[in-house]
């Protein structure tokens, strides 16, 4: 079985930045994510179920629950998800180096 | 959703062509929308009991189409549509969010769908018997053909096509496990002769 690969599209990166940067005492939920990064709710969940499968976010219920209203899903990355995003962003940096200031030829010559 | 194509139909099929009626067509069709639209949002919540029902129902139906995989996103569709304070009213903007969860459910399924289809490609890419039973398969097929038609002659005169089939199909497993993120397992290192 192949462990699910996470391709950073715009949509992947606004919502692991919201993430990242959410304080553990106010952690992100659907309806932030979508208001944060502006978009609707059927991009921002099929990306959140991906990211769940792919063991980069983890997910926990509002304790202790509300009474008077739905508890919310709240979720957080996990050290596995810090760890791949970094090294995706370096690897698209570098990429993106490459592409954009390629190294100047070196190569012997008279 | 392209609104204005649903338009632009109507006012083909009644102006038959021809640009006047199509646009006399086109702006009625557009005035009324419109009207129809302003008259809804303008309303207060309290007069839009349709809007709840139509969100409740849809996130009702997306829950269900999510799939037993997933019993926790009902709860999760009911606290978005609850908002920020929790007693949010539905409004045509919940209605068009619980469209999304329907969206969503959907793609959902097409996703563990494609994950199924996917499982017996991974199995071939992740393991080495098998792989190399895809790519050798039909390179001996196409041998022992070729030896049948035009002999051992033949052969030497067609070797060309085995090794550009074979070729391929190495560099579609290849690509197929960098793809897919498949490993197959490292081969066992030989016993050392003692």
């Amino acid at each position: 079985m192949s462990a699910l690969k996470i391709r950073l599209t715009a949509v992947i990166m606004d919502v692991l930045d919201v993430l990242t940067n959410s304080p553990s005492d106010d952690p992100a939920w659907g309806l932030r994510l979508c208001e944060v990064t502006g978009y609707g709710t059927s991009t921002i969940y099929p990306a959140l179920d991906r990211l769940m499968k792919a063991g980069w976010i983890t997910d926990r219920w509002e304790d202790p629950r509300p009474a008077d209203r739905p508890p919310r899903r709240f979720y957080e990355m996990t050290s596995t998800g810090r760890e791949q995003y970094a090294a995706g962003l370096r690897a698209r940096r570098e990429r993106r180096a490459a592409w954009l200031h390629p190294a100047p030829h070196t190569g012997g010559g008279a | 959703m392209r609104w204005w194509l649903l338009y632009l139909v109507p006012a083909v099929l009644i102006g038959h062509g021809e640009p006047g009626p199509s646009v006399a067509a086109y702006a009625v069709v557009v005035a009324v929308h419109l009207a129809v639209k302003r008259s809804i949002a303008g309303r207060p919540p309290a007069d839009q009991p349709l809007a709840g029902f139509s969100a409740r129902g849809l996130t009702s139906l997306a829950a269900l189409l999510a799939d037993r995989k997933r019993p926790a996103l009902r709860d999760e569709w009911r606290a978005h549509l609850a908002g920020e304070s929790g007693h949010d009213p539905i409004t045509w903007t919940k209605v068009r969010e619980a469209r999304g969860f329907v969206v969503s459910a959907v793609r959902f399924r097409l996703s563990d769908a494609a994950d199924l289809a996917w499982r017996p490609v991974d199995a071939v890419l992740g393991s080495r018997p098998l792989s190399n039973l895809l790519a050798w398969g039909p390179v001996i097929v196409m041998l022992v053909a070729i030896v049948r038609r035009d002999g051992r002659f033949g052969l030497v005169a067609d070797i060309q096509d085995p090794i550009a089939l074979g070729g391929f199909l190495y560099i579609v497993i290849r690509a197929g496990r960098r793809r897919r993120g498949v490993k197959p397992p490292e081969p066992k290192a030989r016993r050392a002769k003692e």
